[in-house]
């Protein structure tokens, strides 16, 4: 029997990689698919039944539903390129100004919650007395609100605004991976820039842009803030509603195996975008012509274009950071929520700043610092080993492993995290009740995203490097270790801190695995703000400027070590 | 020698004012309750599941606590979310073998139900004469739970926005044209389970249906349609909780409840677990939220009151009023009437 070479050489890593990923991401999913086939209680007796699925399937309503999801995927999708694409152009590709800035706003940008920022697009666009429609109702003399922001058009474009940050950055890496020879040679030859990037770029970065918003379609099909709060007013219900409302009824008891093959349903839904987004990034991987050689691009003068550049920037950071962070600053300063006026103006107070400590003491700040640091570490430690088997090994069942780690993506995080209760306390893991179940759950949750941003590092690093070790005698998990490392090292630090950032925010599945050992801003937020808006804000509004502090420095700090610094 | 003068000052009057306190206690409590706050002392700390409270609130609560019974208790406190999500997440955590996160639990109906089936709740019969501040009337569902505190509904309204003259005076003004595209509400839908119980299903429905034909706007959560109204989006809730607006409109906010007859009242529930882990400081902790002057700090902290203790608000207001209380056996039907009041309104998205 012949065994392959370069299997033998690289031991039985892959397959343990392979064996641990599997692990740790089937079991909260095969859960939440044994549930769905399941009614009652976890804990309790109950047969094997296709009620579940023939109650939902045998629903009128529920393919509106899936309709309304739909929409909003596509219109999320579509707000997301609309600005996604040309902030990543113009962070990437060009002399824009004062680059670290806007990517520090970017940033922070996904640091408010959603809730909140839903309740201050309501301020701001309601059709009776939002302060936009009030103003444009007045400038053009009408007598209906020009904007209602409780429709599915303004859901998803409010939408698309949050998720816009991550896209950037997920974008700006395809950008940065093309090969800029072509367009050079273009130029060369007298073609003018939007020739160029009509004819040149565009092609080129069709794939990666197709992959990219196709991950972000999943992710805005599955998230349940936004379109609950802007939905529900005009009666407009998507898959992430049903499912909510199958957990938390408004009256009686939950309904764990109904939401659970919802949400099984949507990840194969969910798992349909999926298989397109690798399809298209295998295309992509096989257009991009991939540069090895440290070869960075020259970035395009804009000259007086600079000025329409960072006004288009600004479009996007108005509506999506500045406006939303005003309302929450403005929200801290009042007891109760109140439109913003000059007629309140007298009774503002900054009370809720004195009492910051007690709402967010060293307990609740201790848990997020764990959250985040150990849940980025594991995140990126992890994604770093999948990362180099998919990218860099001949391992048979390579693609298996990086659609595994990109499975949980495809899962609602509320049905996850409630599959991660239920297999925690059915194997009475002692992690249950504790920070460590939230860490566990945001690591699996986020595997998906850290691996993509490995994956765009890992195949920049030109395999004569990693040839060269092993021809000095390195084992390959010494190359990895000595060379790999320390070229990936900046970005993988880059990702750490993004992850870090996505366990701070994280609500859903927080609140789902709740306890009060295992209490973080996040959730502290979200009770606050039903018990003292102004407490909840102003613990919002000092996270914001903390962390955008934090932020800007440490991209500063990893600016002088990246070689393309992002 | 001065510099020991003042710490040691302070050590007597502290001294002092312990013994004065443990002195009071002893006289006040008897020995059956003084054995319970022995106990509890040992345990240390209490953990109560309830409304959203802030961690201001907690303190208040626990410095009470601590002074009606002469402890140092730590009191934490768990934020409710959803009472059916917790309840059988507790009965979960039970059949799995592990012991209770919460020493009391403030349940709904269907909740306490729940729970009590399962076996999973102490006998509260000798509350009322360990403590008579509890009277015995308030202990329901064969001794498993306290009448905490009584959800009343009525419309709320924006007082810059609504004048004194057009406020509902009863449940049929919120069908006439001036309220059209001008309410909003929220998904919790127990008053009309209440009301049910008055006037009958057929016509709660038929009510409903109206209802949804004059446009009334949807959200979830009761603090948030409130901060709506009180921010000015709209001049009318069709239906609120008292409590809670009576806690916004303590912040300052321009709303108010209009009382339209007959008022809608459920009932939420306190619990104890049986596999607890501070079972006295938990008892205590009942006792105490449900004497007077704990009931007070919790109205004053949270907006919410039993309508069965005399000193609360909510006894005042509902004086002479005729009330259409819901009763614990007509409560357990009202998982079934919802999905009927939710799909009248056009709120059911799964149908």
């Amino acid at each position: 029997m012949k065994t392959d070479p370069s299997s033998r050489r690289e031991g039985r890593t892959p397959l343990f990689v392979l064996l641990l990923t599997l692990a740790l991401v089937l079991g909260p999913i095969l859960t939440a698919l044994w549930f769905s086939f399941h009614t009652g209680l976890p804990g309790f007796p109950s047969p094997y039944t296709l009620k579940n699925y023939v109650d939902i399937l045998g629903s009128s309503k529920v393919y509106g539903v899936f309709l309304n999801t739909l929409g909003l995927g596509v219109g999320t999708m579509i707000t997301v390129m609309l600005f996604a694409v040309p902030l990543a152009w113009l962070l990437a590709r060009t002399d824009l100004p004062a680059k670290s800035l806007w990517l520090t706003v970017l940033s922070v940008e996904i640091l408010i919650p959603g809730f909140l920022k839903a309740f201050a697009w309501i301020l701001l666009l309601n059709p009776r007395t939002g302060i936009i429609n009030v103003v444009l109702m007045g400038l053009l003399g009408l007598e209906r609100a020009p904007i209602n922001i409780y429709t599915l058009p303004a859901i998803s474009f409010i939408q698309g605004l949050s998720l816009t940050p991550p896209a950037v950055f997920m974008i700006v890496t395809a950008f940065r991976a093309m090969d800029i020879s072509l367009e050079e040679s273009a130029r060369v030859h007298g073609m003018r820039y939007g020739a160029i990037a009509r004819r040149i770029t565009l092609p080129l970065m069709m794939p990666a842009l197709v992959a990219a918003l196709l991950y972000y379609f999943v992710t805005a099909i599955e998230t349940f803030e936004i379109p609950a709060i802007l939905g529900l007013p005009s009666r407009i219900f998507v898959v992430t509603t049903l499912i909510y409302e199958s957990t938390q009824p408004d009256a009686g008891l939950p309904n764990y195996g109904g939401a659970s093959s919802i949400g099984i349903l949507l990840s194969a839904f969910s798992t349909a975008g999926l298989y397109f987004y690798f399809r298209t990034l295998r295309r992509a991987n096989q257009y991009a012509v991939i540069t090895g050689k440290g070869y960075r691009a020259r970035e395009i003068t804009l000259g007086k274009w600079k000025w329409v550049g960072m006004a288009f920037a600004l479009c996007y950071l108005l509506p999506a950071l500045v406006l939303p962070f005003l309302t929450l600053v403005w929200a801290s300063l009042f007891r109760y929520l109140q439109a913003p006026s000059l007629k309140a103006l007298p009774l503002a107070s900054l009370d809720a700043y004195t009492k910051i400590w007690d709402a967010a003491g060293p307990t609740v700040l201790m848990n997020t610092a764990l959250l985040m640091a150990i849940t980025a570490t594991l995140v990126m430690s992890l994604s770093v080993l999948i990362s180099w088997v998919v990218i860099r090994s001949s391992f048979r069942w390579k693609k298996t492993l990086d659609m595994a780690a990109f499975l949980p993506h495809a899962v609602p995080s509320v049905v996850f995290a409630l599959a991660l209760a239920i297999f925690a306390l059915t194997l009475r893991l002692p992690i249950y009740g504790t920070i460590f179940i939230l860490i566990f759950g945001n690591t699996i949750k986020y595997l998906g995203w850290g691996t993509r941003s490995v994956n765009s590092t890992m195949i920049q690093i030109h395999k004569e490097l990693e040839e060269a070790g092993q021809v000095h005698g390195m084992v390959r998990l010494q190359v990895l270790r000595r060379v790999i490392l320390p070229l990936i090292g900046p970005s993988v630090v880059n990702g750490w801190m993004w992850i870090a950032l996505l366990a701070l925010r994280e609500v859903t599945m927080a609140l789902m695995l709740y306890s009060t050992n295992n209490v973080v801003i996040s959730t502290q937020i979200w009770s606050l703000w039903r018990a003292d808006t102004a407490q909840a804000a102003a613990i919002g509004v000092v996270l914001v400027i903390v962390v955008a502090v934090v932020w800007f420095l440490a991209r500063k700090f990893l600016e002088s070590r990246l070689v393309h610094p992002f | 020698m001065n510099r020991f003068a003042i710490p040691l000052l302070i050590a007597v009057v502290c001294l002092w004012e312990n013994t004065v306190a443990r002195a009071q206690v002893q006289g006040k409590w008897s020995p059956e309750v003084m054995k319970i706050i022995a106990e509890a002392a040992k345990e240390g700390k209490t953990n109560f599941y309830g409304v959203n409270l802030s961690p201001q609130d907690v303190k208040k609560l626990e410095q009470g606590l601590n002074k009606m019974f002469g402890t140092n208790l730590a009191l934490e406190h768990e934020p409710s979310r959803h009472f059916g999500v917790k309840a059988a997440t507790l009965v979960s955590e039970a059949k799995a073998g592990l012991p209770s996160p919460n020493d009391a639990v403030n349940m709904n109906s269907s909740g306490m139900d729940l729970l009590a089936r399962q076996g999973s709740l102490r006998d509260l019969s000798s509350l009322p004469k360990t403590f008579p501040d509890i009277k015995a009337n308030w202990i329901i569902n064969q001794n498993r739970a306290v009448v905490f505190w009584h959800g009343v509904y009525g419309p709320v309204y924006n007082t810059n926005l609504v004048s004194k003259d057009k406020v509902p005076r009863k449940w049929e003004d919120l069908l006439t044209p001036a309220w059209k595209d001008n309410m909003i509400m929220s998904t919790g839908l127990d008053q009309y389970t209440a009301l049910a119980e008055t006037w009958g299903v057929d016509r709660v429905q038929d009510f409903l249906r109206k209802l949804k034909g004059q446009n009334v706007a949807i959200q979830r959560g009761a603090t948030a349609v409130l901060q709506r109204l009180a921010a000015g989006e709209f001049p009318l809730a069709a239906t609120q909780i008292y409590g809670t607006m009576k806690r916004i409109q303590g912040k300052g906010a321009p709303i108010e409840m209009a009382f339209v007859e007959p008022v809608p009242m459920s009932a939420t529930y306190l619990t104890l677990p049986k596999n607890s882990t501070h079972p006295n400081a938990g008892l205590l902790f009942v006792a105490f939220i449900m004497s007077p002057s704990g009931h007070a700090i919790y109205e004053e902290v949270s907006g919410l009151s039993s309508a069965f203790v005399e000193t609360s608000s909510l006894s005042k207001v509902l004086k002479g009023k005729k009330v259409a209380a819901m009763s614990p056996e007509w409560a357990l039907k009202g998982e079934e009437l919802v999905k009927q009041w939710a799909d009248a309104l056009g709120m059911e998205a799964g149908g």
